[in-house]
């Protein structure tokens, strides 16, 4: 898929995509409370994080710069 | 900047241990921040709930900022609880103080919190203008990369006892602090002047709010080098001062956020029934 491509996808679809990124960071939580994630120092976590910070950059930032 | 990147993300995930919890705590010390603990999550968890229910009064391009506004909010709340159970166990009340337990106080949540949190504080900030991809998109980007960099560096201090390691890797971290604050206040200052006059006005409050709260969390990180890494007074001012920057930082920059895209969606639908207004003329 092109990135114009991607682009028109995520604008077209972008409540299911928002209500599944935040989903994701509801999943992240409830696991690492049931099952923790990389001990004392949370690298696990700050690991995951990362990766959904940068999923909700983009996604954010595609939206919110549609039509211009 | 290529060379920059590796080492802010591998900064981000260098590990330490956690610091030993002081000896003794009186109980107005370990009651203060166990109070300033328990109104962090009361008011994050009010926060989430007015943040996804105010989302359906603004446009659908503002809705992102929103929820990411209710996001940040949620999370907060969930290290809030874990950090306010790791400082009910680190102490037990005994003989009219309350004495170490030996089990390490963990605010480890703090700096995973912020990986997530900041760096989509300062995008919403530019999100819900909706300005021009070819604006918006570098100014992101930049805010980004500040933001994880302003965390990487200060982490190596935040979990060292020693004062020269706190105070060189702290004064690293106020470089893209600053820089942040130069983009919102200068470069973001210059697209301002095509927005409404309200939202103007609110974005203005908005940046001050971010200056004086962000600007409240190197003032905590040092606080313990003010009245001792380890001792009781360090350990509670560090702990207040954060939970207040926070509460301030994130529940209210998400209100402050919500008022704007209130605005902004407003004066489309204006817009939007003047068009109307004038097409119907037109026939």
């Amino acid at each position: 898929m092109s990135r114009v491509a991607t682009r028109q996808y995520v604008v077209q679809h972008q409540s299911p995509i928002g209500f599944l990124l935040g989903a994701l960071v509801f999943l992240t939580i409830a696991f690492d409370y049931f099952f923790g994630f990389g001990g004392v120092n949370l690298i696990g976590l700050r690991l995951v994080y990362f990766v959904l910070m940068s999923s909700l950059v983009g996604y954010v930032y595609i939206v919110s710069t549609q039509e211009k | 900047m290529k060379k920059i990147i590796p080492f802010v993300v591998g900064t981000l995930f260098i590990g330490g241990a956690a610091l030993a919890a002081p000896l003794e705590l009186s109980s107005g010390e370990f009651g203060l921040v166990y109070q300033l603990l328990s109104i962090a999550i009361a008011s994050m968890g009010a926060s989430f709930i007015f943040f996804v229910l105010g989302k359906q009064n603004l446009g659908i391009k503002y809705q992102p900022a929103m929820l990411v506004s209710a996001l940040v909010v949620a999370v907060a709340c969930y290290h809030y609880v874990r950090i306010f159970d790791s400082w009910k166990e680190a102490y037990v009340f005994a003989d009219g103080v309350y004495k170490a337990t030996g089990i390490p106080f963990n605010d480890a949540y703090r700096y995973a919190d912020w990986v997530l949190t900041v760096p989509l504080l300062l995008v919403e900030a530019v999100a819900v203008l909706a300005l021009a991809s070819s604006v918006a998109s570098g100014m992101i980007w930049r805010l980004v990369v500040a933001a994880l960099a302003m965390i990487a560096l200060g982490y190596p201090g935040e979990i060292s006892s020693d004062t020269g390691t706190r105070l060189l890797w702290g004064t690293l971290s106020t470089i893209p602090f600053l820089y942040i604050i130069y983009t919102l206040f200068v470069e973001l200052g210059k697209s301002l002047a095509t927005q409404p006059p309200r939202v103007q006005l609110l974005m203005g409050n908005l940046r001050l709010l971010l200056f004086g709260s962000w600007g409240f969390y190197p003032i905590a990180y040092l606080l313990p080098l003010i009245f001792g890494s380890l001792s009781s007074s360090g350990i509670v001012a560090l702990q207040v001062g954060y939970s207040l920057a926070d509460i301030i930082a994130k529940a209210g920059f998400g209100t402050l956020i919500y008022f704007i895209a209130l605005e902004k969606t407003k004066v489309d639908n204006e817009n939007k029934a003047k068009v109307g207004n004038l097409a119907t003329a037109g026939d």
